[in-house]
């Protein structure tokens, strides 16, 4: 019998960090946290999991992007609150500090409009640095398929940034 | 602006640098696992909320036309959750609005581009091979009569409303006294002219084939709004098959196709294939005209005199001897055919009328070194009818020139073109820059243009491409090179597949202002021989691989 409060106690910094990465939100990043973990419990109904922190870390990245997704939905611009509502950075100065802030946002943007598996392909690897064979037995694909994801996330993403950059004239 | 490498890397490691926290609040803690002991007790219901990937992995019960429907209403509604301001959309829409928007075109004109051979098989494709052009008509005129012609610079297809001609440069033809429609002869980009067609075939596949991963997005091009839409189709022969990445429909791919938000229309289409670690543009529609006049001239076809048509192989008065020769013994049959330079045997594996001069030069008195077992492809000829053998050749010598020169800052002779035995020129070696001055550049220098003419050949032999570029230009060397790798992954034994050389004399041309250097060329063939004997005599005919 699975002991979840164990589970939950020893992936918490995992999902979280992978939550927190995407969200840089408190409430909705604990949202993510919890919906992770119930959504593993179903799956554990299901079938056997073999690998918890390869399951969890697909588990909160779809979920949390997922969220952005809803969050740009609503087409409300929220750089100025939730976005900023983040510990202190490590960046040195207030000018460097907004920079980096505002390209966190863009990125966050521009992942959801990527199809869910190059956006959760390009999660994993990074921000959650897993290797290419972590990614492909996470996602239940081949490692050249792996590959072929992350390329054209890294080049979807890339125009995405780009295209933002130049309209705001960053 | 910044530049395109730094953004994205500048992005990931503002994420990276802003996550200061590594744990949860107890609380969040102590909230989830009081959910867990609620979800423990309860089953899976749908109020569970799951990605739509995950719906669709859980729901493998469902009938697949349920699953299309989920994978449309999930297409829709990102849709609308990226951008509100267009409408409801999906792929299957999309598809739809533009089989009406061509519901009433008369005529078509596409250019495209292909990474193929100019003369070869229209639908061979080549990851490493240059981009080919390919332009393609196709008209509709009052009467209802249809015409087309799919052409590249090597061979061309022609069908004028009553024959259907395939003319191969510079003389071999196919005539079929019927109008074929689009997509014969192995023409994959022909059939693109059917645009109804082909989107009609797209949308039903979408319906039918709720695994197959498409998404749909909006892209501004030059001011303007346009749908993309990208399919994903799996190869249908499997992995290590031989013809695996040879033809479009025998890889992984991706089709892009992109449409005009406001006329619906296709207006281009981008066909990448997929590799371990890439994807290769392999074919892209450049530009393509609806319904604009096209000369009848297009339809018609200049012929030269000397044409050699294919035909079918007739039965022979011992026809049976021949339909009974398995692969290895018809394969074995005609080499030694052309090993004795016996042409009517040999025309009995050959799928035309006759063997051309350029064939019988080529291959007459070649020497057989080994035949070896046959094997199969689920990609080429129905019915178990085709197949591959494994062959060595050594050609007949041949007799060619090299011509040399040292006028250049390094002092040293270089080549810089090959010439035939005729002294008629094969191929200008453009050198962009000047050959470089070398760190032992003395010993190249002391070089004779016999010496560097062996020097070449023995460094192509080792594959040692550092060391031919010091003979040819690097632009050279790296097309064989990328030739090379790309014959590999078809386990083809490039270095047996290389000529040996014998040099025999240098010479200065006052008419061409050079050196020159005759050399004996000793070819050498190790490839697999196509074969089929799909015809009405049913006996094997040599279908390419020479």
């Amino acid at each position: 019998m699975t002991n979840w409060e164990q589970i939950v106690k020893k992936h918490a910094p995992l999902v979280w960090q992978t939550a927190y990465r995407l969200l840089s939100n408190e409430a909705d990043a604990a949202d993510c946290f919890s919906e992770t973990f119930v959504s593993a419990l179903e799956i554990s109904r299901r079938q056997r999991v073999r690998n918890f922190p390869a399951l969890l870390a697909r588990l909160a990245t779809a979920r949390a992007i997922d969220q952005l997704r809803r969050r740009y939905a609503k087409s409300q611009i929220r750089t100025n609150t939730e976005d900023l509502a983040a510990i202190p950075s490590a960046n040195p100065g207030p000018a460097q500090q907004a920079q980096s802030k505002e390209l966190q946002t863009r990125l966050r943007k521009a992942l959801t409009k990527l199809p869910q598996k190059q956006a959760q392909a390009f999660c994993l690897r990074y921000l959650n640095d897993m290797s290419y064979v972590q990614i492909a037995k996470t996602l239940d694909i081949t490692i050249s398929t792996t590959g072929v994801l992350l390329l054209r996330a890294k080049t979807k993403l890339k125009q995405l940034l780009e295209t933002a950059a130049s309209e705001e004239n960053l | 602006m910044k530049n395109k490498k730094d953004i994205l890397a500048e992005a990931i490691n503002a994420f990276k640098i802003d996550s200061a926290t590594t744990a949860p609040p107890q609380e969040t803690i102590d909230t989830t696992i009081e959910k867990l002991a609620k979800a423990k007790d309860k089953s899976y219901t749908s109020q569970q909320r799951l990605t739509f990937t995950e719906r669709i992995v859980a729901m493998k019960r469902f009938s697949k036309l349920a699953a299309a429907a989920v994978i449309i209403i999930a297409v829709t509604v990102s849709i609308n959750l990226l951008d509100k301001s267009i409408p409801t959309a999906s792929a299957a829409q999309v598809l739809q609005d533009a089989i009406d928007a061509v519901s009433d075109i008369w005529s078509v004109h596409m250019k495209t581009r292909m990474r193929t051979l100019p003369r070869d098989n229209f639908s061979n494709i080549g990851l490493s091979y240059d981009f080919v052009p390919v332009e393609m008509w196709k008209r509709t005129n009052e009467t209802g009569l249809v015409q087309w012609r799919v052409e590249k610079p090597g061979r061309v297809l022609v069908m004028d409303g009553q024959t259907t001609i395939m003319f191969i440069r510079p003389n071999y033809g196919v005539l079929k006294e019927r109008p074929l429609p689009l997509g014969c002869f192995d023409s994959w980009s022909g059939r693109l002219l059917n645009v109804r067609e082909l989107l009609d075939n797209e949308l039903q596949t979408a319906k039918n084939n709720p695994d197959r991963e498409v998404s749909l997005w909006h892209k501004e091009i030059e001011g303007q709004d346009k749908i993309i839409l990208e399919v994903e189709v799996a190869a249908n022969v499997p992995e290590g098959d031989y013809l695996r990445n040879s033809f479009i429909t025998h890889s992984d791919h991706l089709k892009v196709y992109q449409f005009d938000t406001e006329t619906k229309l296709l207006e281009g289409l981008q066909v990448y294939v997929h590799t371990d670690d890439k994807d290769v543009l392999i074919f892209e529609i450049t530009d393509i005209e609806y319904n604009t006049e096209i000369d009848d001239n297009v339809f018609a076809l200049d012929l030269p005199e000397n044409m050699n048509w294919h035909g079918k192989p007739k039965k022979l008065s011992n026809n049976e001897k021949y339909q009974k020769m398995t692969p290895k013994e018809a394969v074995k049959t005609f080499f030694q055919a052309c090993a004795d330079e016996n042409w009517n045997e040999a025309l009995k594996f050959w799928s035309s009328s006759q063997i051309d001069d350029r064939m019988k030069k080529y291959l007459g008195g070649l020497t057989i070194i080994s035949i070896g077992e046959p094997f199969q492809s689920q990609g080429y000829a129905q019915n178990g009818l085709g197949w591959f053998v494994p062959y060595e050749i050594r050609l007949r010598p041949v007799e060619r020139n090299a011509r040399l020169s040292n006028e250049n800052s390094a002092g040293r002779f270089v080549i810089t073109g090959w010439y035939d035995d005729k002294m008629q020129p094969q191929e200008e070696l453009k050198w962009a820059n000047e050959p470089e001055i070398l760190a032992d550049n003395d010993t190249y220098a002391k070089m004779s243009p016999e010496e560097v003419v062996n020097a070449y050949h023995d460094a192509l032999l080792r594959l040692d491409w550092d060391e031919m570029r010091k003979f040819v230009p690097g632009s050279d060397v790296n097309k064989m090179e990328q030739g090379c790798k790309a014959a590999a992954k078809h386990n083809v034994d490039i270095q047996k597949n290389l000529p040996t050389v014998e040099v025999m004399k240098s010479f200065w041309s006052e008419e061409h202002s050079s050196y020159f250097v005759t050399y004996r060329e000793f070819g050498a063939k190790k490839f697999n021989l196509a074969i089929r004997k799909d015809n009405p005599a049913k006996r094997f005919v040599v279908d390419g691989g020479l």
